[in-house]
């Protein structure tokens, strides 16, 4: 008898390759001999045999499938799965159940892994506000947002994503807030997805993208709880991929990364006067080196006669011409991003103080480069972060913009400058015009534009995308 | 083949950028900076030397320091016309020149003899002059008060332009740019006001070394030995430059050249000596030029009365000499006049055009000159007595009238009468124009009505 | 159908309105008229309003028939198609006409140098990729910069009021001059046409009519002030300076010292050149589509590429020789297009009318 046990977990055994963690335990009653597999790097052991193996060794009564999900067992995760489902609630950290003397199979769920527990995300910092961040755990980020909203219209629906990893993706919204036509076009497309594995949610967004070979970011995306739940209530749909703590949001507006948190838990005036500063950093990022290339090259008539003759006097001498003077300081700035990045943060330090000191003040003193084509880079480079949603993409727009106002003078910034806000305009995904609520213009949500109004004006729901309301256009 | 086609029908703008890197990054990549391909000019002098013009260039040249010290340099070319002397001051350079951050026009004042429309035809052209360059004249070459204005610059940190905007803000009733000549010039009266600045070169007053006194030499002989005494700024591109003058080297002391101590102490006096040498004197004098033609010289006595038919410009002041004060005895006293009030009207009068200036101004009172007389004196109280006030309007008639003369004479109406009968009464005012012989003399023929009304004021 | 709405239309309206009359046009126009050009540019723009009537009447009419349609169903198919080409070559000029203004502008003051290739890699991508796009996206790109627009012209206006500006001599010039002044400047009206060409694609809802006429006066005061003030600036000189909104900035001696400000007009004469470019291109492209309606806009845009490219670099060559060209034999073309054809299309309204009437009591 003990045999039939036995070869089902050789079985199992064999379907996982004789890996490593593969886990199985026999008991053997009077009655007979109970089998338990499990993956045993993704179940609490401790747990097993407080919750599983000793009440079963305890048990005095008559033991068969129904007494030991309702009586013996008491977990929560407890049921009866077909032989088909074995495998699947074996790799979700599940212990099975099954015996010689009954038929049918057990799964309990004593699932432990390690996760991070919610912290303030590094990428969104408050100064005040809630700290809570997603972590990768799934299940921890359903219960984040579930948190937030406590109605029965919110949904998560969950979908299996990657033939071999499996993930589990979870789209989530509240139902008569978000719009139909959204959630069934996001089900649809993350359903269409065909992958071997997603690691992290960035795996998802390419393929809710419209137009995935654009520069321009089209989902959005957040870390934190409550910046997401802030978005369902205005009918957008998030996306919560296992393992990644990055939440994706459908519809997206630039608009959404000229806001951040902050905004939210301060005075109104003040958020706006900064949304302005966020507005400007953006603008002075994308095209201040593009700009003053061209002012260098092309225009230096319109330069005021003092600030011509700052530029004449530093630059003069130098071996380098003003193009490659600033593609070289660009390349410098680049390079010490990249290293600081990926350098322990000990060592980070190290590397900021000799790029800012040594190579941009000795650089100039030694004659390489000129004070004002530092300060102008600088300036870009640290304006590019007023908003770091879009760090990625105005780095290449300052390429752009660069080649542009170097090659063509203000003439060619300025058609640059148009030429993509035209394509930004084309851009009308999932319904939501982008640059709305600027382009087109809509009156009712301009109060969370540049210029924010205090929370209790906002009585509508934005009108920017598509919501309960069905507004399109 | 079919692949790259497509690729270019989906994204068009790849070609662009394509064409972008292949046809201008490259040019631009290797490109100097503007600042280095042109001279940046920062004033324009206009001489005509034996048939000739001579334009010279104060311009900006660049030097690598960390302190922003401004050094400029004069650089002047001859012509047959003035865009051949640009084009050989250009040579001389070996840059472009880019008048773009030009803000001074000067003329020398002998150039006025004759229409000097036709000398400024070249810089009315270029475009990239701006239209709000100021324009005066000046008594000696053009080319030595731009050296002047280098060492207005370094010893008061001073720019003409500066000097030209204060006069123009404070005392030109109208603009001194080349736009306000022209404006003047194509205008029915084809009169414009200029500024002058005066420019004086005092010999040497004693106690200069033998080194001083081969400096001012060199100033009298002509600027191939000023450069060659080692002027700092204007040195080397004097030297290449055929134009007369030093001034530049002698105001900023080539005393330094020196080798021992006890010369370089003397060089330090000179140079105080030296300054003095060549200077700027600004007393917001003006020419008046008629078809582009010198008619009158104004000075700042005129202008202020010029001045009384405008709100806008109110930096003058009155001395009325022998009035009897508060205290009944007989002083000087000096009045600033403020908060002009003026309305002009015209009218005509058994077709006599009469120009009728109702000006009400208020006088404040800032000295008093006791000449030696013991007066217990509190200026602030110190009451407008109606004889004062007639004095103080006596005199401004006197000048007004004076003023008034020197117009009529040069037949200069910088004060804006035609358009004011034009506006006012057009037709009375055609038939009377048609009624004149000469009909560009009309201001002769009108008759002006200055009504004052004199108030205390602070 | 990807539509647009009152207040984008009246946008387009406030751009077309601005084009090709505030940099060249007031220096021309002084020469032969003095300041009462400002008359003749107040006749010219009544009468302008009034096509913008004929339009919004039409477009109550007929709300969602394209411009071919009404006048196919009207005229027949060659009547219409032939108008529609008259047109295609009134914006064919007109594109060019804004482009030479703007290229000159650009040539004497951006950048002091002959630049002609750079222009067109400057400026042709973008108004081929604007045509392509359509008209949705383009104009919601107008709406995103029309403050700024709004706001560069106020600036330079603005600052011109800091000097001493008198008003300039007016009823002076003859009525003859007056006459040829608005002869030379025909062909720089016309611009509400473009609305036609879209009027399949404009929503206006009841009530709206008015926000376009708001934004059509706003043009034209735009455009009456700046003659007004540059000819109270510079008065005499007016002839002398040919970039009207540009030379605005250059102001007086006394404030010499704030420094260049040309900056401002520079970005805003741009950005209204390339929008007016985009505009005219676009009704090109759409006026292509419909004479030759088995082909597709891109040979609409190769079309006009080629068209312009020959037209203007082979056989005429100087960029100056368009604005001679504009204000002694276009005049004729406008007044066919600008004219005789929206009195008649102001026939056609009432006809529909009638027949709309007959088919309610039938």
């Amino acid at each position: 008898m003990q045999k039939k046990v036995q070869k089902q977990i050789e079985k199992l055994k064999k379907s996982f390759h004789s890996t490593n963690d593969f886990s199985s335990r026999i008991f053997i009653s009077k009655k007979g001999t109970i089998g338990f597999v499990f993956l045993k790097s993704m179940i609490d052991a401790e747990l097993f045999s407080q919750a599983i193996y000793l009440p079963i060794q305890q048990w005095q009564g008559q033991i068969d499938i129904s007494s030991l999900i309702n009586k013996i067992l008491k977990n929560n995760g407890v049921e009866e799965v077909a032989e088909s489902e074995i495998e699947k609630n074996i790799l979700d950290g599940k212990v099975i159940l099954f015996s010689d003397f009954f038929e049918g199979y057990i799964s309990v769920d004593i699932t432990k892994y390690p996760t991070r527990t919610p912290s303030e995300p590094p990428t969104s910092p408050v100064i005040q506000g809630p700290r809570e961040g997603f972590v990768e755990d799934f299940k921890t980020n359903m219960t984040l947002l579930r948190r937030r909203l406590h109605t029965k219209d919110l949904v998560f629906s969950t979908l299996i994503v990657g033939e071999k990893s499996q993930t589990k993706v979870v789209v989530s919204y509240i139902d008569g807030v978000a719009d139909k036509r959204v959630i069934r076009e996001v089900k649809k497309k993350i359903e269409n997805i065909k992958i071997d594995g997603v690691v992290d949610s960035y795996y998802i967004l390419s393929y809710l993208e419209k137009r995935p070979n654009s520069l321009f970011k089209q989902i959005g995306n957040s870390e934190k709880p409550d910046i997401v739940a802030a978005k369902m209530l205005e009918g957008k749909v998030a996306i919560i991929v296992d393992n990644s703590p990055i939440v994706l949001t459908v519809p997206f507006i630039l608009m959404e990364d000229m806001q951040s948190s902050n905004d939210y838990y301060t005075n109104h005036h003040y958020a706006s006067l900064v949304r302005f500063i966020r507005m400007c950093g953006l603008l002075i990022a994308i095209v201040a080196p593009g700009f003053y290339l061209a002012l260098q090259l092309f225009h230096y008539n319109i330069l005021p006669l003092n600030f011509l003759i700052t530029i004449a006097d530093t630059t003069q001498g130098l071996p380098f011409t003003p193009f490659l003077e600033i593609l070289f300081i660009f390349l410098l700035f680049q390079i010490l991003y990249e290293v600081s990045l990926r350098l322990p943060s000990y060592l980070g330090l190290a590397t900021s103080i000799v790029g800012a000191l040594i190579l941009g003040d000795t650089g100039v003193k030694a004659g390489l480069i000129s004070p004002p084509g530092v300060i102008i880079t600088a300036l870009s480079k640290i304006a590019l972060y007023t908003v770091p949603e879009q760090q990625s993409q105005i780095t290449v727009l300052q390429v752009l913009f660069i080649i542009l106002g170097g090659s063509l003078g203000i003439l060619g910034i300025v058609s640059g400058f148009i030429y993509v806000v035209n394509y930004l305009n084309t851009l009308d995904d999932y319904h939501t015009p982008y640059m709305a609520p600027y382009a087109p213009r809509i009156k009712d949500d301009l109060q969370d534009g540049l210029i924010k109004r205090p929370i209790g004006a906002n009585k509508n729901m934005p009108r920017s995308f598509p919501n309960g309301k069905g507004r399109e256009r | 083949m079919k692949k790259i086609l497509n690729a270019i029908e989906r994204y068009p703008f790849i070609i662009v950028l394509v064409i972008i890197l292949l046809f201008f990054t490259p040019y631009a990549l290797f490109s100097p900076g503007e600042s280095r391909r042109r001279a940046i000019v920062l004033a324009i002098g206009l001489d005509r030397v034996d048939d000739e013009y001579e334009i010279s260039f104060l311009t900006f040249i660049p030097k690598p320091n960390q302190e922003f010290e401004q050094s400029n340099s004069v650089v002047s070319g001859k012509g047959s016309s003035v865009s051949e002397a640009v084009l050989d001051a250009q040579l001389t350079l070996g840059k472009d020149i880019g008048l773009s951050h030009a803000k001074t026009t000067v003329v020398n004042e002998k150039m006025l003899e004759e229409d000097v429309s036709s000398s400024l035809d070249y810089l009315s052209r270029v475009i990239s002059l701006p239209e709000n360059t100021v324009f005066v004249c000046t008594n000696t070459s053009a080319k030595e008060l731009l050296m002047a204005t280098d060492s207005l610059e370094k010893n008061l940190g001073l720019k003409l332009d500066q000097l030209i905007s204060y006069n123009a803000n404070e005392v030109y009733i109208t603009d001194t740019s080349l736009e306000a000549f022209y404006k003047g010039y194509y205008s029915p009266h084809k009169s414009s006001l200029i500024g002058f600045i005066e420019h004086v070169k005092e010999e040497s007053s004693g106690g200069g070394s033998g080194q001083g006194s081969s400096d001012s030499g060199a100033q009298n002989a002509g600027g191939q030995s000023g450069g060659q005494s080692g002027g700092e700024q204007a040195g080397s591109s004097n030297a290449g430059s055929s134009g007369g003058g030093s001034a530049v080297a002698s105001s900023s002391g080539g005393g330094s050249s020196g080798g021992d101590e006890a010369s370089q102490n003397e060089g330090e006096k000179q140079r105080g000596s030296l300054e003095g040498q060549s200077q700027i004197l600004n007393k917001a004098d003006a020419v008046v030029l008629r078809e582009g033609k010198k008619v009158a010289k104004l000075d700042v006595d005129n202008l202020n009365s010029i001045n009384l038919l405008s709100e806008k410009r109110s930096l003058d002041s009155i001395t009325v000499e022998n009035v009897k004060c508060e205290c009944g005895k007989t002083v000087d006293m000096t009045f600033l006049l403020k908060n002009k009030q003026v309305a002009i009207q015209t009218d005509f009068q058994n077709g006599i055009p009469i120009f009728i200036a109702n000006v009400s101004i208020g006088v404040q009172l800032t000295e008093i000159d006791t000449k030696g007389q013991e007066i217990k004196q509190n200026a602030q109280s110190t009451k407008i007595s109606d004889e004062i006030a007639s004095a103080i309007e006596k005199k401004i008639r006197s000048e007004f009238a004076r003023m008034l003369k020197i117009l009529r004479d040069s037949k200069a109406d910088v004060i804006n009468v035609y358009d004011e009968f034009y506006r006012g009464n057009r037709k009375n005012f055609e038939k009377f124009l048609s009624s004149l012989n000469d009909k560009e003399d009309y201001l002769n023929n009108i008759t002006f009505m200055l009504n004052m009304k004199i108030r205390q004021d602070g | 159908m990807k539509t647009i709405s009152a207040r984008q239309t009246g946008i387009i309206v406030f751009l077309t309105i601005l084009a090709n009359k505030i940099l060249v046009l007031p220096s021309i126009l002084y020469k032969s008229s003095d300041a009462d050009s400002i008359f003749v540019m107040l006749t010219l723009f009544l009468i302008e309003f009034l096509i913008l009537l004929v339009f919004l009447k039409l477009k109550k009419n007929y709300p969602n028939q394209t411009f071919l349609n009404i006048l196919q169903e009207k005229l027949g198919k060659i009547i219409a198609k032939t108008i529609i080409f008259v047109f295609l070559v009134f914006f064919l000029f007109k594109t060019m006409l804004t482009y030479s203004v703007l290229f000159v502008y650009l040539k004497d003051l951006v950048y002091q140098d002959e630049f002609g290739f750079l222009a067109l890699i400057c400026l042709i991508p973008v108004i081929n990729h604007a045509a392509a796009i359509g008209l949705r996206s383009m104009s919601r790109t107008f709406e995103m910069f029309y403050y700024l627009v709004v706001v560069g012209i106020v600036f330079c206006l603005a600052i011109a009021f800091f000097t001493d500006i008198t008003m300039p001599m007016l009823f002076v010039a003859p009525v003859s001059s007056m006459f040829s002044s608005a002869w030379k400047c025909l062909f720089a009206f016309g611009d509400y046409l473009v609305l036609f060409i879209f009027i399949d694609r404009i929503t206006i809802k009841k009530g709206e009519a008015k926000k376009v006429m708001l934004f059509a006066l706003v043009g034209i005061i735009f455009v009456l002030a700046i003659f007004t003030i540059f000819y109270s600036k510079y008065q005499l000189t007016s002839f002398m300076h040919n970039n009207a909104l540009a030379d605005l900035l250059v102001f007086s001696v006394q404030f010499n010292a704030i420094g260049r400000l040309d900056i401002v007009a520079m970005l805003t004469i741009m950005t209204l050149g390339l929008f007016q470019l985009e505009i005219f291109h676009t009704a090109f492209c759409d006026c292509f589509v419909m004479v030759f309606s088995k082909l597709s806009i891109k040979y609409a845009i190769v079309v006009f590429d080629i068209l312009f490219a020959v037209i203007y670099l082979v056989l005429i060559a100087k960029y100056e020789v368009m604005i001679d060209l504009a204000s002694n034999i276009l005049p004729y073309l406008a007044i066919l297009t600008s004219y005789l054809l929206p009195i008649l299309f102001y026939a056609l309204s009432f006809k529909h009318k009638s027949e709309v009437k007959d088919e309610k009591d039938s």
